[in-house]
């Protein structure tokens, strides 16, 4: 379990972090999403013990992340898009570092993982491509039977086929009991896999929901109507946007989505469905409020 | 859980990254009383060493060992592993430069301070080990011939070989020490030996600056003379000279190239064995610094100055007062200082002027390396920007 109560992280005069309380449960996947520089690697550094923070605590499995022993990262996972290895080992000789480092380390499951992912043993890590870094970051977090297991931008750079088996293994990792926050920008695997998600925006947490309550918040309504979309529809509270494909219109609802829903039946459309926003959307959304919009970009 | 004093894991990286530089320096502690053999037979084969002493028989194989048993001033080659140790002490920081390597190991079940204790203890332990099969075959080579009197004394020269191990692994220790500690504060491997000779030589810098400063206020009488000092009288004989003496043997004592004549053993043995407890004291003052400076130096993502930000353009000034350390020690050797005084006496302007001469360059050189500086980190940003491009475009 990990809890974090006022955490912030000051570089100077930038507010690299500021006042993040959170909990994650044992045992759940819990989602971080923010822009660049939204102090997400921050954050999760803190959790490692590899940045100190300037104001409030955090605590992981029960122990300080202060605590000068570090004893509490036996129990720790971590794998970055970032390299985290020891440029001059070869594969294997990565595998016999962490097996002397880590004291949970199960030789059995790591020669499953190494196989799996088809590692070569011998080869220099830094002559491994990035993908097959990440593959061996996650032999060596999953091999040291993790109780929390932190992602930061962890599945970047991966092929498909093998994202899909990392999210896999990331779920049943969960399910055994695994404690898992992962920080990414592909929003659509977190939307898969994540039970709670928190927004960063300029190092705040802007909304820490479930992520039904986070899609349930906006709806999509699409509508064809035979005159052109209603006024009244599209000055609706609620509304925050329609967009325009041929005769379909996408209403994008903030809130009261039910009455706008309503007002389009009122109105008789030819075909209308309610669906649910897809995370991107409800991100974009996120950070537009919090005056964070950037400008269409038109090549000449 | 496994807590112990000696995490495994972490010797085992220490051993991956510094084993060569560990071979280096069995190679240049081993082989240093058969270089220096050999060499030595060298010299005496083809004639070019004529006398080797009172009582020395020309030739024999432990001529050397007994005779740097005996004056350990007398050969540059005792200080090579002076040298090694040095590089060693920096090297086991610059390596954690690489990549994330630092991040990577912190990120485990590894404090901070098992980090700075296994990487100093492997440094003092490798100096401690392997300056003893050294001494051994200095040992060895000498009690088998050489000096007439004393060969075969076995004693004796156990005694004296004990005397030079004890003095080797002081005078490492501390200089292994210095560079550690300066590596913690910046990391980089040019930069923190940097840093560890200024600590070195700063002393040796001051007590020069000053002793120039009071020498410039001195008349000179004559230049030739002899050595050093004796040609100047002072304004103020009572005080100035007194005071320029005084600096002179400072200067002279922390003088590395004359640091061991100082304590040579025919005239100071005793000091040879206060080399040793005052270099691990120093040392182990050294290694706290150390402790304190890595535990509150933070590991920060992509910012990997190690404690001392922003040290790169200040070690500029450092490299600016390079040259004041080269003429530090050039005026060590009365002959050079003569010339140069000479030099500035047949001038028009005395007095001030010669110092000006010097501040001048090493501000100019400052300024140089400055602009240089700054011109190959735009040509270095230019060249990451165009790989940067291509990598886009493929």
């Amino acid at each position: 379990m990990v809890v974090t109560e006022g955490l912030g992280k000051q570089y100077g005069s930038l507010r690299a972090v500021q006042d993040v309380t959170l909990t994650v449960a044992q045992g759940s996947i819990f989602g971080i999403v923010g822009t660049n520089g939204a102090g997400k690697s921050t954050f999760l550094s803190m959790l490692l013990g590899l940045t100190r923070p300037s104001e409030g605590r955090a605590r992981v499995l029960g122990s300080d992340v202060t605590e000068r022993s570090g004893a509490y990262r036996e129990r720790v996972g971590f794998v970055t898009d970032q390299d985290y290895f020891l440029r001059q080992f070869s594969v294997r000789e990565m595998i016999a570092w962490g097996r002397k480092t880590w004291s949970r380390w199960d030789d059995i499951r790591c020669r499953q993982l190494l196989e799996s992912f088809e590692l070569p043993a011998n080869r220099p890590v830094r002559s491994l491509s990035k993908g097959m870094r990440v593959q061996l970051a996650f032999v060596s977090a999953l091999s040291l039977r993790p109780e929390v297991l932190i992602l930061d931008e962890a599945t970047s750079g991966l092929d498909a086929v093998v994202k899909r088996q990392i999210l896999q293994l990331i779920v049943q990792e969960a399910a055994s009991g695994v404690t898992v926050i992962m920080a990414t920008h592909n929003l659509a695997e977190l939307e898969r896999i994540a039970e709670r998600v928190a927004f960063f925006h300029e190092g705040r947490v802007v909304l820490q929901t479930s992520t039904e309550d986070a899609k349930r918040e906006m709806r999509r309504i699409q509508v064809v109507f035979p005159g052109g979309l209603p006024e009244a529809v599209r000055m609706a509270p609620g509304v925050l946007r329609v967009e325009e494909s041929g005769a379909v219109y996408n209403v994008i609802v903030e809130t009261e989505a039910d009455k706008v829903a309503e007002l389009c039946r009122q109105h008789g459309p030819i075909y209308m469905e309610e669906l649910e926003v897809d995370f991107e959307e409800l991100f974009v959304h996120i950070m537009h409020k919090e005056g964070y919009a950037r400008e269409e970009i038109v090549l000449a | 859980m496994k807590k112990s004093f000696w995490p495994r894991g972490l010797v085992y990286k220490e051993w991956h990254q510094q084993r060569w530089m560990i071979a280096l320096f069995l190679i240049t502690m081993s082989l240093l009383p058969v270089f220096g053999s050999i060499a030595q037979e060298i010299q005496v084969m083809t004639g070019r060493v004529q006398f080797l002493g009172p009582g020395v028989a020309n030739g024999t194989v432990g001529w050397f060992s007994q005779t740097l048993l005996l004056n350990p001033s007398g050969y540059a080659i005792g200080q090579v592993p002076w040298g090694t140790a040095f590089l060693f002490g920096a090297a086991l920081w610059s390596a954690e430069r690489r990549g994330n390597n630092l991040e990577t190991v912190l990120a485990g079940p590894v404090s901070k301070a098992a980090m700075v204790r296994v990487k100093w203890f492997l440094g003092m332990a490798t100096i401690f080990v392997f300056n003893l099969p050294c001494a051994l075959l200095l040992w060895l080579e000498a009690r088998g011939g050489g000096l007439n009197g004393m060969a075969g004394n076995a004693d004796v020269w156990l005694r004296l070989a004990a005397r030079w191990y004890g003095s080797q692994v002081g005078m490492e220790w501390l200089i292994f020490s210095l560079a550690f500690v300066a590596a913690i504060g910046v990391g980089r491997y040019a930069i923190s030996l940097m840093w560890a000779a200024l600590a070195l030589f700063a002393p040796l810098l001051l007590t020069s600056a000053v002793a120039f400063l009071v020498q410039e206020s001195a008349t000179p009488i004559t230049h030739y003379m002899g050595k050093g000092m004796e040609g100047y009288v002072s304004k103020d004989p009572q005080t100035l000279s007194s005071v320029y003496a005084t600096l002179q043997t400072w200067t002279m004592t922390l003088d590395p190239w004359s640091y061991y004549g100082t304590f040579n053993y025919f005239y100071m043995p005793q000091m040879l064995d206060f080399v040793l407890p005052v270099g691990g004291v120093l040392s182990i003052l050294l290694f706290t610094a150390s402790f304190s400076l890595f535990e509150h130096c933070e590991v920060e993502r992509f910012r990997r100055v190690f404690c001392l930000r922003g040290l790169g353009v200040s070690s500029l000034i450092i490299v600016g007062v390079l040259p004041a350390w080269i003429f530090g020690i050039l005026r060590m050797s009365s002959d050079v200082q003569a010339h140069i005084q000479a030099m500035f006496d047949h001038q028009p302007w005395h007095g001030p002027a010669p110092m000006l001469v010097f501040t001048f360059y090493f501000a100019g050189t400052a300024i140089l390396e400055v602009l240089l500086w700054i011109g190959v980190r735009r040509f270095l940003r230019r060249r990451q920007a165009r790989s940067a491009q291509v990598m886009a475009v493929a």
